[in-house]
């Protein structure tokens, strides 16, 4: 009987009613957010969505006061040195907005759609993109992305009416057919997580520091560049590192579209 | 009042922190509310999981809340022993 009744209270102490109520609470909302997610997607971004742009408000607000307690003088030098070298660019690039006036018609300008990234990484985990615009947009499953300079970063995985994930590339595990160097020497690119990228290939390969790799998108586009090639004397293989030409930390705008991923 | 409030900053750390601050937050959590490391899991999966990849922050969510509940029992057992 005694034996019982310390079986009995052993079992229940394990967690206190209030822990347990709390703990069963906790869980029924967010199966309901998991419901809501699968019925309405939409409506799971739109929620989370103010809260993101509340996180890179504050996070350029932060890196902006801890500017303010730089060197005062070397402020005062660096201001002037960039506002030469913005009055060059200018007229730079005015002279160059004038060639092309010349050559308009005949130079493809950039199609696709033009979406903010809300989150990235290291906020947002699975090396995803989450973007402001979805169908609504044009957007479509499939679309791939480009960074800066039109290097492409990853392709459209799911999405709602205002919003989209996009998977990287350098999504860890993901392989990706691809070329290098001039030779467009064929290879496997591996994602490692975070923008970066990693091959094995033959030793014999070819493959040196600096070839750059390319992508299959409309043609083969550049992503990054060999930085470190390593081989062991036991292995045929050369394990090969890539330095990309984009850092998802930074994005906050990318291109979608219209080109889908072969 | 204590466990509302880190189990809050679980919550909302998915939305402004790296993983690594929000696993921290989340085991914080679990010591007051060991299924909130389930909870900031899924929650991590609702919001950045994209179809056909692996739900790890489920995976991960559930192993945190049994540590934590091993954790609570362990610490009770010891408290009861005396």
């Amino acid at each position: 009987m005694k034996k019982q009744s310390f079986r009995r209270h052993s079992a229940v102490s394990l967690l206190s009613p209030t822990v347990r109520t709390a703990g069963v609470i906790v869980l029924v909302v967010i199966l309901l957010l998991a419901i809501i997610r699968f019925v309405f997607p939409g409506s799971l971004m739109a929620l989370a969505t103010p809260f993101w742009n509340l996180s890179s408000t504050l996070t350029g607000g932060v890196g902006g006061i801890m500017d303010s307690f730089g060197n005062t003088r070397m402020l005062t030098e660096d201001h002037d040195r960039l506002l030469e070298e913005n009055i060059a660019l200018s007229a730079e690039v005015a002279e160059l907005e004038a060639r092309l006036a010349d050559v308009e018609g005949l130079v493809d300008t950039p199609e696709g759609i033009l979406a903010g990234v809300l989150a990235r990484p290291p906020i947002a985990p699975y090396d995803v993109l989450i973007l402001g615009a979805g169908t609504e947009a044009g957007i479509r499953e499939g679309h791939l992305v480009y960074g800066n300079g039109g290097v492409p970063i990853g392709v459209i995985r799911s999405l709602s009416e205002g919003n989209a994930r996009a998977a990287l590339f350098s999504e860890a595990g993901r392989e990706t057919p691809g070329w290098v160097g001039a030779d467009r020497i064929p290879v496997s690119v591996s994602g490692t997580g975070a923008g970066t990228f990693r091959m094995t290939v033959a030793k014999d390969s070819g493959i040196l520091v600096g070839d750059v790799v390319y992508l299959p998108g409309p043609g083969a586009l550049p992503i990054g560049f060999v930085s470190r090639v390593e081989t062991d004397p036991s292995s045929p293989d050369a394990r090969v590192h890539v330095f990309p030409y984009t850092n998802p930390f930074t994005l906050s705008v990318v291109r979608v579209g219209p080109h889908l991923l072969p | 009042m204590t466990r509302v409030l880190f189990f809050i900053a679980a919550l909302s750390a998915p939305l402004f922190f790296p993983a690594s601050i929000a696993i921290i937050l989340a085991a914080l959590a679990s010591f007051f509310i060991p299924l909130a490391a389930l909870s900031v899991g899924i929650w991590y999966d609702l919001l950045y999981l994209p179809g056909g990849h692996f739900p790890y922050g489920l995976m991960w969510g559930a192993i945190g809340s049994l540590v934590a509940l091993g954790v609570r029992r362990f610490v009770e057992t010891r408290i009861i022993g005396g």
